[in-house]
């Protein structure tokens, strides 16, 4: 006898859970306007973006006293301590390891970090991350990007009879950018960079400049003929520019490809790595989805797939609380799944350490038919 | 010209016609006389792009620092002191009126916290002193200041159609000047935080000078020779576009971090991404900066439009020369 009303339970509990399940491969798209057609060309795409998180808050810079030579002097120190604190070299020994288990076919990095201390290195997060993916034997081709690159001179303090020592003055190097893994599936046919025009002034002791805010792309083919756009990008801090530079790239994205097609290519799909600083449905992400960018994670998931949270990677008691990392689609027919990774504490020698204050936000996209 | 702008003008004529026993247009033997007349009434306009402007800031305040209680309410017109001087002969007078429009808007204790980008929970002042966040934080009070001031020619036509009372019609012609200035003093709290700071700079049309036309009614009882109280009504036309940045004193970190360092002689500018027309944004720069950026967003000049109705009562002295 069938008695519908013993399932009421698990329904409700299935509702109610905030563990997402996955969504098996469909043959129409939750919009409905795709779709993947049996017996026709599909090509699969395993892509990712990851926040490495340079371990301090370069913002903290906006507002800083600068007339104070031991405001400066304290601020600098702090900056290399919570670097140090973030254990830089640990984490992206966890990074890679997350990398070679998922193995994507292109990731898209933010805050890929260069930091020197008096011409010591106390961070290079591409190079320790060639370096390990290479030993894991999952070596990629990267495309660099740095950007916001300034070298910072920081005079020593006085001591109680007004003399300083030249010995204890600063200079600080630092570049955090983007970059893009590409696995060996890939020829790279052209990359680039893109600038954002709406960007937030900043004083760096004296020096007057602007946060350098970009889009990076690749062209991508691979062996079978398929191509692939991809994007990578990490949007501004304040939410004014955040939607200023989601429509600015809406423009110049849909305008890179216009004419790139009228150079001869032929891109079968398109695909956005970023992290965009705004949560699902706020003005940023609706200008994208407007855009026909569609957000694989909400496409494949129920569930929040929250990416980022507040705390030190050493805090095994954080929580993911926003999600403000895509992985954007246009032209795939299906995503076949998509997860989070690095979302958890590993244990190291250090202790207990997440790889980034960011979860790496990953998908299986199955291209069908073009954009 | 607005139909509601037509209701005063249209009664004054109904008034005029039910009681016009004679028309009088001129006569040499009219007497002359001299007149001084002080005005107090309300000049309104819907000024739809400054109002914008505010609305727009308040946006950014909230988009920028969450939640918080910088509030706009917009504004529709102010109340204006008119100063003229005027000759009449017979039912003309002909005169020259300086009208002042002053209005002082202030907004104190507006907290900004850029330390958590998708605040969604309201904070304030006190909050911000209480727990000083590691930096990024700070509070506002921000006061505006405008000043303009039209300067018109009159012309009028008021018969004295009872004894002691005149009714008519009049038409100016003048010019619009004066600005607008803006004072923004900050202070940041939190470990290291910069020095309190303080910016001002004047807002000025551009061009400084604009055109004003005005149509009005007016009825005049005069009890004594000398001293007539006169009401007036009447629609004003006048536009001051272009605003611009004039004469900073100081400097304001939050100021330029909000609006990208803007310069002396950068201009008030809605902007919108030109794949996302909704989207509008107040932006301050220059028309080369503008245009430089064409490709990205879409810019709109602010202006003011002043178009409106005005009324006011008045105290006419006069002193006869004839």
């Amino acid at each position: 006898m069938k008695r519908p009303g013993l399932l009421l339970p698990f329904v409700l509990l299935a509702a109610c859970s905030d563990s997402p399940d996955i969504l098996p491969p469909s043959v129409v798209d939750r919009s409905g306007y795709l779709e993947c057609l049996p017996g026709a060309r599909s090509d699969l795409v395993t892509a990712a973006s990851w926040n490495m998180s340079i371990g301090f808050e370069v913002k903290d810079l906006l507002f800083l006293n600068l007339d104070s030579l031991r405001v400066i002097r304290s601020r600098a120190e702090k900056i290399f301590a919570d670097a140090a604190r973030s254990l830089p070299r640990q984490r992206v020994r966890l990074m890679a390891q997350e990398i070679a288990a998922a193995r994507p076919d292109v990731v898209g990095l933010q805050e890929t970090m260069h930091l020197e201390r008096n011409g010591v290195l106390v961070a290079d997060f591409l190079d320790s991350l060639e370096s390990d993916l290479a030993s894991l034997g999952v070596p990629y081709r990267m495309l660099r990007r740095p950007l916001n690159g300034a070298t910072l001179r920081i005079a020593p303090l006085p001591d109680s009879n007004g003399v300083s020592n030249p010995a204890d003055s600063i200079v600080m190097t630092f570049s955090e950018g983007q970059a893009l893994l590409v696995s060996s599936r890939w020829t790279v046919v052209e990359e680039g960079l893109i600038p954002f025009r709406n960007v937030i002034p900043v004083d760096l002791l004296g020096i007057k400049t602007v946060t350098d805010r970009s889009a990076q792309w690749a062209w991508l083919r691979d062996g079978s003929g398929f191509q692939l756009e991809v994007w990578n990008t990490h949007l501004e801090v304040l939410n004014a520019q955040i939607v200023a530079q989601a429509g600015e790239f809406k423009g110049f994205a849909d305008s890179l490809r216009a004419a790139k097609i009228r150079q001869g290519f032929t891109p079968s799909g398109r695909l956005f790595l970023g992290d965009i600083n705004s949560e699902p449905d706020r003005a940023a992400d609706t200008i994208l989805s407007n855009a026909g960018w569609r957000d694989a994670w909400s496409t494949a998931r129920w569930g929040t797939g929250n990416t980022w949270g507040g705390g030190g990677p050493r805090d095994t008691t954080r929580k993911l609380t926003q999600r403000i990392d895509r992985v954007l689609v246009q032209g795939a027919c299906a995503i076949d799944s998509a997860w989070l990774q690095g979302d958890r504490p590993q244990p190291t020698d250090s202790g207990w350490l997440f790889p980034s204050d960011h979860a790496m936000v990953a998908a299986r996209i199955r291209y069908g038919i073009r954009p | 010209m607005r139909r509601i702008a037509h209701a005063p003008l249209a009664l004054a004529l109904v008034g005029m016609a039910w009681g016009a026993p004679t028309t009088l247009l001129w006569s040499a033997d009219d007497p002359t006389a001299v007149s001084v007349s002080v005005a107090e009434g309300y000049s309104h306009y819907d000024a739809t792009e400054l109002n914008e402007v505010l609305q727009l800031l308040e946006n950014l305040t909230r988009e920028t620092a969450g939640l918080n209680p910088y509030a706009v309410s917009g504004f529709s017109g102010h109340p204006a002191t008119q100063l003229t001087l005027s000759v009449r002969k017979g039912p003309w007078r002909i005169g020259v009126e300086t009208e002042f429009w002053t209005q002082t808007f202030a907004q104190s204790d507006v907290p900004f916290d850029l330390s958590d980008n998708q605040r969604t929970d309201r904070i304030t002042c006190q909050d911000l002193y209480a727990n000083p966040p590691a930096s990024l934080a700070g509070c506002i009070q921000a006061r505006e200041e405008f000043f303009f001031l039209p300067v018109t020619a009159q012309v009028s036509w008021m018969p004295e159609w009872r004894p002691g009372l005149r009714a008519g019609l009049g038409y100016a012609l003048g010019i619009l000047g004066g600005s607008a200035s803006l004072e923004l003093s900050t202070t940041y709290v939190g470990e290291g935080a910069a020095p309190a700071d303080k910016i001002r700079f004047d807002i000025e049309p551009d061009p400084l000078v604009n055109p004003v036309q005005k149509w009005f009614a007016a009825l005049e009882w005069t009890p004594w020779t000398w001293l007539g109280l006169e009401s007036r009504a009447g629609w004003r036309r006048s536009r001051a576009g272009g605003f611009t940045m004039r004469n900073p004193t100081g400097t304001s970190r939050v100021f330029e971090a909000a609006f990208n360092d803007p310069q002396a002689g950068d201009q008030m500018w809605v902007r919108w991404p030109a794949t996302a027309p909704s989207n509008r944004a107040l932006w301050i720069g220059s028309r080369q900066d503008a245009q430089s950026n064409a490709s990205r967003y879409g810019h709109q000049l602010v202006q003011g439009v002043f178009d409106g109705w005005f009324a006011t009562l008045a105290l006419n002295f006069h002193w006869s020369l004839s």
